[in-house]
């Protein structure tokens, strides 16, 4: 899929080759869910559904359960965070003008961190206890993180993109010493929870996490596009962007905002799943060029499928158990990235 | 018409630019010179809207510093003295950008590619380009941009900040006689320039700046002579006579120790 780009080549091809490259993707999303409902510990295999539903007979309530209450729900948030995290990094990427910007960097993944970490530890001391405690307190840090981020960042109405870089490393590392402190005072029972949910994972995935996560991150995917034009101009630089007509601030502002939404969300109901954010949109570009406009909505299929296929993966590698999804796409992640970085290396220093 | 009255502009409590006005006219071009530090980049980027500026500027009788960003890259497009592209486009793909924000779309980008010498240039990854290539591939976007000379809204306005800086002397004589075609079909060019030569031979009006402040405005002849230039540069200049091209100046290059 990685079709490296010829100096010769017709422009014109490179931009049908987007389009070409979106059903490619989503027939690769089709193999990707496929696998996923026809894999697990339960036994039910796709062959069996499929049989079922082919002669007629209907699908027994065993194999109803497990397709509909689990494995579907699952398959939906899979996509779900899949998708926001890819799109997500992309948006940063252009934002930041740095093919290496992840999300992480306006701060919501440090913050989500520590609204989950604040949940786990001292959740005990409330009167109450409730499920959603964790994912709500991970996307108001998300959130909290990224608002503060923001507000440091913008003098007299304009944001500075460098500030906005500073601050977030800032942010991360008084997040990371309070999650310390935190960690500390954990026990036993706790700092399991903990780990768990920073390396990331679908296991308790249902529709109502679906439900929650769907109307943060949908409306990201689909206007998300809408910015690529203007990202397209921010790599001039910000004052040629808004030479060309872009509406610069908002488009930071749109960015900023809409990651925080969808990666908030997608680290409440999934944790912290890393690597997707950066090389989906790198392989991308490789692929079929740095138009923005043709990237995000590509980047959500093929984030989608890959963290679906990573889950597929985790679900099947340890059958019984499963893995933390994290270290799967950390695992698949890392060298892909290593790889990309080492052949790129000689177009970077031309 | 371009008017600008009092422009101050302060970077870090440094006064860079103080009450200068400037008028251009559609139909020439207009240079601004001055030695570096004068204050010509700063000047244009104000009047690019880039810098907060006292003082009160108007492009077609349009307040620069309060009308919207779409409204402004109809009228006027920048081409500025360094760009950076941050991700490996083609150089079909950046003479596109141009496009987004277009009043009329009249010009194909690869017809603008072949004005700027580039034609056959389209796939090429812009980052493998020699800086004078990628220089042409901006104006090649700026000429995008603007589309015709003259549009609804009145002339349109070419911004160019050095646009010579980059490129050979046969590449130099190209972008000024296609900044000088510009504006014969009635458009607007506004050059800061460092070579007197090439201002002498296409621009039409010239201001001349030094230490922040406006020097002498006016014609060639009026502008260009060596008591003006002279002071000016702080360099001794004269104003030489060339067989062919009109005129061409030399700073003396013995004087020019001694006025240090």
């Amino acid at each position: 899929m990685t079709v490296t780009l010829a100096a010769g080549q017709p422009e014109v091809d490179r931009r049908a080759r987007g389009a070409r490259a979106t059903w490619a993707l989503l027939v690769l999303l089709g193999f990707a869910a496929l696998a996923a409902l026809g894999s697990g510990a339960s036994g039910v295999s796709l062959g069996a559904v499929l049989l079922g539903i082919w002669s007629g007979e209907g699908l027994d309530a065993r194999t109803q359960l497990v397709l509909f209450e689990i494995r579907l729900p699952r398959l939906a948030v899979g996509m779900l965070v899949g998708a926001a995290l890819a799109v997500s990094g992309a948006l940063m990427q252009g934002l930041f003008r740095n093919p290496l910007a992840d999300p992480g960097l306006v701060g919501v993944g440090a913050g989500s961190g520590l609204g989950a970490v604040v949940a786990i530890v001292l959740g005990g001391l409330l009167p109450f206890q409730t499920p959603w405690l964790v994912p709500v307190a991970a996307f108001a840090g998300g959130w909290c993180a990224t608002l503060i981020l923001y507000r440091v960042a913008t003098r007299q109405g304009r944001t500075s993109v460098a500030m906005l870089l500073l601050a977030g490393i800032a942010l991360a590392a008084l997040a990371g010493a309070i999650t310390g402190i935190l960690i500390y005072l954990a026990d036993d029972n706790e700092l399991r929870d903990l780990t768990f949910w920073s390396m990331g994972s679908l296991a308790g995935s249902n529709w109502d996490k679906a439900v929650l996560g769907l109307p943060f991150i949908l409306p990201v995917l689909l206007f998300a596009p809408l910015l690529g034009g203007g990202l397209n101009a921010l790599s001039l630089g910000e004052a040629a962007a808004r030479h060309i007509g872009h509406p610069v601030e908002r488009i930071k502002l749109l960015s900023v905002l809409g990651v925080a939404a969808a990666v908030g969300a997608a680290t409440a109901i999934a944790g912290g799943i890393g690597f997707v954010g950066i090389v989906v949109p790198h392989l991308l570009r490789l692929a079929t060029g740095t138009d923005h406009t043709r990237l995000l909505p590509n980047a959500a299929i093929l984030g989608a499928a890959l963290l679906v296929g990573a889950d597929t993966l985790a679900r099947l590698v340890v059958a019984p158990a499963e893995l933390p999804i994290g270290i799967i796409t950390a695992i698949l992640g890392a060298p892909v990235f290593l790889w990309i970085l080492l052949r790129q290396a000689p177009l970077a220093e031309a | 018409m371009l008017v600008a009255e009092g422009i101050t502009v302060s970077l870090s409590g440094r006064r860079v630019l103080e009450g200068v006005d400037l008028t251009a006219r559609p139909g020439e071009v207009t240079a601004i010179v001055g030695p570096n530090g004068s204050g010509k980049t700063t000047l244009l980027k104000a009047l690019s809207g880039d810098l907060p500026m006292s003082g009160a500027a108007t492009l077609n009788g349009i307040a620069i510093a309060s009308a919207p960003v779409w409204q402004m890259a109809a009228l006027r497009a920048v081409l500025a003295q360094q760009i950076t592209v941050s991700f490996p486009f083609t150089v079909l793909e950046v003479v596109r950008l141009g496009l987004t924000a277009s009043a009329g779309r009249e010009t194909d980008p690869r017809q603008a590619l072949a004005r700027v010498g580039l034609a056959g240039y389209e796939a090429r990854p812009y980052p493998h380009l020699s800086g004078g290539e990628q220089a042409r591939v901006h104006l090649a976007r700026v000429l995008v941009q603007l589309g015709a000379p003259v549009g609804p809204g009145g002339p349109r306005w070419l911004f160019l900040d050095e646009p010579v800086a980059a490129l050979d002397i046969g590449h130099q004589l190209q972008v000024m006689q296609l900044a000088h075609d510009f504006a014969r079909a009635g458009g607007g060019v506004l050059a800061v320039m460092h070579d007197l030569n090439l201002t002498a031979r296409f621009a039409r009006s010239v201001a001349l700046l030094a230490g922040g402040r406006l020097v002498a405005q006016g014609g060639v002849d009026a502008v260009l002579r060596d008591d003006t230039l002279s002071a000016a540069y702080r360099c001794p200049i004269r104003l030489n006579c060339a067989p062919e091209s009109g005129r061409w100046y030399l700073p003396q290059m013995a004087g020019a120790l001694d006025a240090h």
